[in-house]
């Protein structure tokens, strides 16, 4: 754990907040998912939102992805959350009003959801799956990321280039006050 | 220290929150009239696919990358839709002066 | 290949080589962004570029496909990612051909005044969502499929909320987006459940950790996922609903292009993963629980489909329907792709894609006539319609008649080659053989009641229609080329599916399939295509 981060810190004492580092994050994710679901305003659903991306690249630090977590804080809840609550302020006339939902839809959904969970867990926990800690670990640092990227990865990389400038065309032409 | 023991990051814990994240995700789709709402129920999904593709990429099959780059992908992608199905939102609510999915039914049949 | 490999250039762009059809498309995508700065306003620029290089993109295919350009290397490139076959690159001509029948078909309907400043847009979105199509029709592997699943399906939602101040086209995109992302985030989620079990993103490697470890409860939460994300894109049934919001609401030209392109390139790409899990899976067991699943999932969505459009009355939500029930036709030809000699299905799928293009080409060109022309698209209103503009009519009930099925028109032959396949495949395959017949016979209802009322109903004299103006002669040359499409594969199916025959295969990285394919090479295939398989 920590394989790039902990120069200058003994990675076992890190190891040892390691639990308490999970129970926070897992807390702050799941429980603000969650708030999501309760909440019944759009401003608040988004703020809770940041939380709960906040907490996931929190996970991802703990799983020694320090890359894709400084990804997650820079472009999700750095970007696509700006965006979803610029299209919260532009989408209502008042943007703290109160979404009707009724109870028993919010029972069923809760229900619907638990099962899908159940059966996900049922499926996980009846399903061998060998933890390894093999001896051929790759190196998570930042050359290797760039390296696979150009390697494997090159055509899904260039491929997500042109998308993104496909986006662009297609965001423009249909936010464009232009008829 | 026992206690603590038990929540040593492993692979069962990551999953566990993401299933808790697809739940969650799942219930917001479900119950939200806003197309925001359903839009934020999307990105819960997507992230809980993230966690998954992570923590089996480090707890199960180290010897290579595979599960951070699909990760990373996941998020650009997650960009990437989101500002369309905002533009569209958009000029949803130009036209019907609302992005309530209820008033979307004049197309029926 | 990583980065310090001395021979990750040359090997780059030896691929690279492989994959110039889709670069094409990119740069000529760009090129229509750039063309207004030189002229603004002007539509023949900007749609002769993309012709241009739709048509440069295609005849490198050919020429790849040919093994003109590079004789002997077809095969899987860039380690894995794409998988360049005579399957995927005959796809890509469809394709490509039918992209530039839509560019034509949207330029003779456009007339307003914006339709000139919104071409560049219009043509990069719809060469952007050609060019995900072309990468869905080869992608082998997870992220492959998941990217251009992606790079298909945005543009498609721009696309269809192109008419930007019309309600009902504002309101099909908003619902083809929100279906279009839940149904992409589910399937990312399968995926990901897919890689916990395998470890792997390659399909062959996915199919041979079935062989080791069984069909895991996790691996088949992960496929049902998976094969609910194709659903959306196939509007197959619990993923249909955007299907027929979309149709009527988008511009006639999209909805066709929707219609056709992505349905076959999600076709293509359930194809290719059952391709993959039928060749490396030795488990019978598994084989026939997969093929159960998804030929239950094409069932239902034909039945669906032709039982809702039965009471359909406009001409637009009835093609929608009608296009859903043909998805299903072609799931069910997926499904028994892991039972049978895998080369007598595909070549059926090519047959049925072929002949499906021209037909709802054709038949939505016409419904586009009627919609600018009379004003309305109930079908009720085209009472007597064969007196008045006997030539549309008529060529309306042959692209009905042959969606039906009948002989002696494409339809018909595509049909049966599917159902040629179908009975090969057991118990399962004769069952879905009787499903597409019980189908067909449904499906003459709703097919026929636009033809009962052009040419036997008599017009009600309250509501006068206006006359149809004489059509351009390059909208008339696109529905004769359907017309003597359907003919040429009705009457004379020879020639065509011999091509789709020689077509009819993929590649599939296993030592099982190189056998194969090493052995076939000696007996039957001519040296016209190689297949060096990778690993």
């Amino acid at each position: 754990m920590f394989t790039t981060l902990a120069t200058g810190i003994k990675p076992e004492s890190l190891d040892q907040v390691a639990p308490f580092l999970y129970l926070i994050f897992a807390g702050i994710t799941v429980f603000s998912a969650w708030m999501i679901v309760i909440s019944q305003n759009i401003v608040r659903m988004a703020m809770y939102l940041l939380f709960t991306l906040g907490g996931v690249a929190g996970l991802y630090f703990l799983m020694n992805a320090e890359f894709l977590a400084a990804i997650q804080l820079i472009v999700y809840a750095g970007g696509t959350l700006i965006l979803i609550v610029f299209g919260v302020m532009l989408t209502s006339k008042n943007p703290f009003m109160r979404l009707h939902t009724y109870l028993w839809e919010r029972f069923v959904a809760v229900g619907l959801g638990a099962l899908l969970a159940m059966l996900t867990t049922i499926a996980l926990v009846n399903t061998p799956i060998k933890q390894s800690a093999s001896d051929q670990m790759v190196n998570h640092d930042i050359h290797t990321i760039g390296s696979t990227l150009l390697g494997p990865f090159l055509v899904p990389f260039e491929v997500a280039a042109v998308l993104l400038l496909v986006v662009m065309i297609g965001a423009a032409f249909m936010a464009r006050s232009r008829a | 220290m026992t206690t603590l023991a038990l929540f040593e990051p492993g692979l069962y814990h990551l999953v566990g929150v993401s299933i808790a994240l697809l739940a969650a995700g799942v219930a917001v789709i479900l119950t939200k009239r806003n197309a925001v709402g359903i839009l934020m129920g999307v990105e819960l999904i997507l992230n809980a696919a993230g966690i998954n593709f992570v923590a089996f990429n480090n707890y199960v099959w180290d010897n290579a990358m595979d599960g951070q780059m699909f990760t990373l992908f996941i998020i650009v992608l997650a960009a990437a839709e989101a500002a369309v199905a905002l533009a569209i939102f958009l000029n949803f609510y130009n036209n019907f002066d609302t992005i309530n999915v209820d008033q979307a039914d004049e197309l029926q049949g | 290949m990583l980065l310090s490999d001395p021979q990750w250039l040359p090997q780059l762009l030896a691929d690279l080589k492989l994959v110039m059809p889709e670069v094409i498309l990119v740069v000529t995508m760009c090129m229509v962004l750039i063309v207004p700065f030189f002229k603004k306003g002007n539509v023949v620029l900007p749609v002769f570029v993309s012709m241009f290089g739709l048509l440069m993109a295609l005849l490198y295919t050919q020429g790849i496909h040919l093994g003109v350009m590079d004789a002997d290397r077809t095969g899987q490139v860039f380690t894995n990612t794409l998988a360049i076959d005579p399957f995927s690159s005959f796809f890509k001509t469809m394709l490509m051909i039918f992209a530039m029948l839509i560019i034509v078909q949207w330029t003779l309907f456009g007339r307003e005044k914006t339709h000139a400043l919104d071409a560049p847009d219009f043509l990069c979105l719809l060469l952007g969502a050609t060019f995900g199509m072309c990468l869905m029709a080869s992608a082998n592997n997870l992220i492959m499929i998941f990217i251009a699943t992606e790079s298909a399906s945005i543009p498609s939602y721009a696309l269809a909320g192109f008419r930007k101040k019309n309600r009902m086209a504002t309101e099909g995109s908003l619902k083809y987006v929100l279906f279009g992302s839940v149904s992409s985030a589910v399937m990312i989620y399968g995926m990901s459940m897919i890689y916990g079990v395998s470890g792997s993103l390659q399909l062959s490697h996915i199919a041979g950790s079935i062989n080791q470890m069984g069909m895991t409860p996790l691996m088949v939460v992960g496929l049902v996922g998976m094969f609910a994300g194709f659903a959306f894109k196939l509007s197959a049934v619990p993923m249909h609903f955007w299907c027929p919001d979309v149709f009527e609401g988008a511009p006639t030209e999209v909805t066709t292009f929707l219609s056709v392109a992505s349905k076959s390139a999600a076709v293509c790409m359930l194809a290719r993963v059952m391709q993959n899990l039928g060749t490396i899976v030795i488990d019978e067991q598994v084989l026939i629980g997969i093929a159960l699943g998804v030929g239950a999932l094409g069932a239902v969505t034909a039945t669906w489909g032709n039982l809702v459009a039965l009471h359909q009355t406009n001409l637009k939500r009835l093609l929608a329907y009608s296009s859903i029930s043909h998805a299903g036709y072609m799931i069910m030809g997926c499904a028994v792709l892991l039972l049978v000699d895998p080369k007598l299905i595909l070549s059926a799928l090519l047959f049925y894609v072929l002949v499906y293009m021209f037909m709802n080409l054709g038949a939505f060109t016409i419904a586009a006539v009627f919609e600018r022309q009379l004003g309305t698209l109930n079908i009720s209103d085209y009472a007597g319609l064969l007196k008045k503009s006997p030539v549309l009519a008529i060529l309306l009930i042959v692209f009905m008649l042959s969606l039906f099925g009948m002989p002696g028109l494409g339809g018909f032959m595509g049909k049966l080659f599917l159902g040629v396949g179908l009975v090969k495949a057991g118990t399962l395959g004769t069952v879905l053989l009787g499903v597409l017949l019980l189908n067909t016979l449904f499906s003459l209802w709703y097919y026929l009641r636009p033809c009962y009322f052009m040419v036997f109903a008599t017009p009600d004299t309250q509501k006068q229609l206006p006359v149809i103006q004489p059509l351009r002669p390059a909208l008339w040359a696109i529905l004769a080329v359907c017309c003597i499409m359907l003919l040429w594969t009705g009457l004379l199916p020879a020639i065509t599916s011999d091509i789709a025959q020689d077509n009819g295969r993929m590649i599939v990285s296993s030592a099982k399939r190189q056998i194969a394919l090493e052995s076939e090479h000696t007996s039957t295939v001519p040296k016209r295509v190689v297949f060096t398989v990778a690993q």
